[in-house]
């Protein structure tokens, strides 16, 4: 018997009932990242309870090894990595030691092999740094992150998708549509939509939210400066053929001009996330 | 300012169509280039990718004009992250690309670019290549 799928309004639900059972984020995190952010805390406070998780803080030494951070000694504990890297890095090297493991699986649906998704987040999260760094200082605390996460609904919609392969395939083929617009015009949202709901149940501010939420269609929100960085990195990442992960290809000039960018920088970019992806991939060997 | 990425399908399917036929020059289409033209094509449709078809560069290079500087940078990269993805760049693949590099009307040094970029991006596949198996041995 044909097994019927759920469309619409019903899919949907159902689909945010899966966000509500995707993986906490570990109480650990979310409490330094707030600590982090708050300048009266002492250092030794938040590195006090990151060391209270053995396996966040083995992953958080191997990262801040990594040659990116441009180390002469290596760091042996999370005290030392806060004070030579300094609390932002460190606040990113914690939600990369999270969100490798999610990232890096294996996405049948997507058609991903393991690590395909984890190789783009990281590409983007680090395109999206250097553009805020040069153009936007004020979202430096935000940039890494959203670009990190920004393709966190693939995550939940991959069984969906895979539920509704041929269907999307044969859409893609009838109407020529990219992979990413047949898997909206089926299920009726992006992953994006979905991964603006898990940056919510993880207790992101409202920016990154949005900035996610808009990240393929930026001009929705004029004045999302955000939204536009990601979606430049996110090209970018693309157009560096660091992965393969079957998103649409953009025409740029209107985000190229919102955001002051030219070729020259793009391929700068594509230099830097191509060195530091590397980097980060030697240090979790 | 013109940043335009293979904003036709045409484009793309170009785009395509090289893959095709640098994945050929060297007279073995291994798994990690087909999966990776495969993969390609999902921009457009999922477009079927035929091996056997038989056209020559010449037969495609006519869109070439039509490009802008961006989208050439972004084909020569893609045609050597396609030769790349075994490993190692073939002279045959190598001189390929050159041939487009200059019915494209990009200098040398914008092809060194790219190559320097490939090499960069060998390594990093490796050791990516290294993790996964490292993982799996792991999981066993």
């Amino acid at each position: 018997m044909v097994k019927k799928l759920l469309s619409g309004n019903k899919l949907k639900k159902d689909i945010l009932v899966s966000v509500n059972n995707i993986n906490p984020m570990p109480e650990v995190l979310i409490k330094a990242r707030q600590m982090i952010f708050n300048p009266s805390t002492p250092l030794k406070d938040i590195t006090d309870l990151i060391e209270k998780d053995p396996s966040i803080t083995m992953k958080t030494l191997r990262l801040a090894n990594a040659a990116y951070f441009r180390r002469r000694e290596p760091v042996t504990s999370v005290h030392e990595a806060a004070l030579v890297l300094g609390t932002g890095n460190l606040s990113e090297v914690l939600l990369m030691a999270f969100a490798m493991k999610p990232l890096g699986e294996k996405l049948k649906g997507y058609e991903f092999k393991t690590m395909t998704l984890w190789q783009h987040s990281l590409a983007v999260a680090f395109a999206s740094k250097y553009i805020v760094e040069r153009k936007f200082p004020q979202y430096k605390d935000v940039a890494f992150t959203a670009g990190l996460i920004h393709d966190i609904g693939k995550i939940i919609l991959d069984k969906y998708v895979y539920e509704r392969l041929d269907h999307i395939k044969s859409l893609m083929k009838k109407d020529l549509l990219s992979f990413y617009d047949a898997i909206k015009e089926i299920l009726g949202f992006d992953h994006a939509e979905i991964a603006a709901e898990i940056c919510m149940r993880w207790n992101f501010p409202d920016i990154i939210v949005d900035g996610v939420r808009n990240h393929h269609n930026p001009s929705v929100s004029k004045k999302d400066t955000l939204a536009f960085v990601i979606h430049a990195a996110d090209q970018i990442a693309i157009w560096s053929c660091i992965d393969s992960n079957k998103e649409p290809l953009y025409v740029m000039d209107e985000t190229f001009k919102m955001l002051g960018l030219n070729m020259d920088e793009s391929q700068e970019i594509m230099d830097h996330i191509l060195e530091s992806v590397t980097q980060v991939t030697k240090s979790i060997k | 300012m013109k940043i335009l990425a293979l904003d036709s399908v045409r484009k793309k399917v170009f785009l395509l169509d090289m893959l095709v036929l640098l994945a050929k020059v060297d007279g073995k289409i291994h798994d990690r280039e087909k999966e990776l033209i495969s993969s390609f094509s999902y921009s457009i449709g999922g477009k079927e990718v035929s091996f056997s078809e038989n056209y020559s560069l010449k037969d495609v290079l006519n869109m070439a004009p039509l490009l802008e500087k961006s989208e050439k940078f972004i084909i020569i990269k893609k045609l050597y992250e396609l030769a790349a993805s075994d490993f190692d760049i073939s002279k045959e693949e190598e001189d390929f690309i050159s041939e487009i590099c200059y019915e494209f009307g990009l200098s040398h040094e914008d092809q060194k670019i790219v190559s320097k970029w490939a090499e960069g991006k060998m390594i990093l596949d490796k050791e990516l290549d290294d993790y996964i198996s490292m993982q799996l041995v792991e999981d066993l």
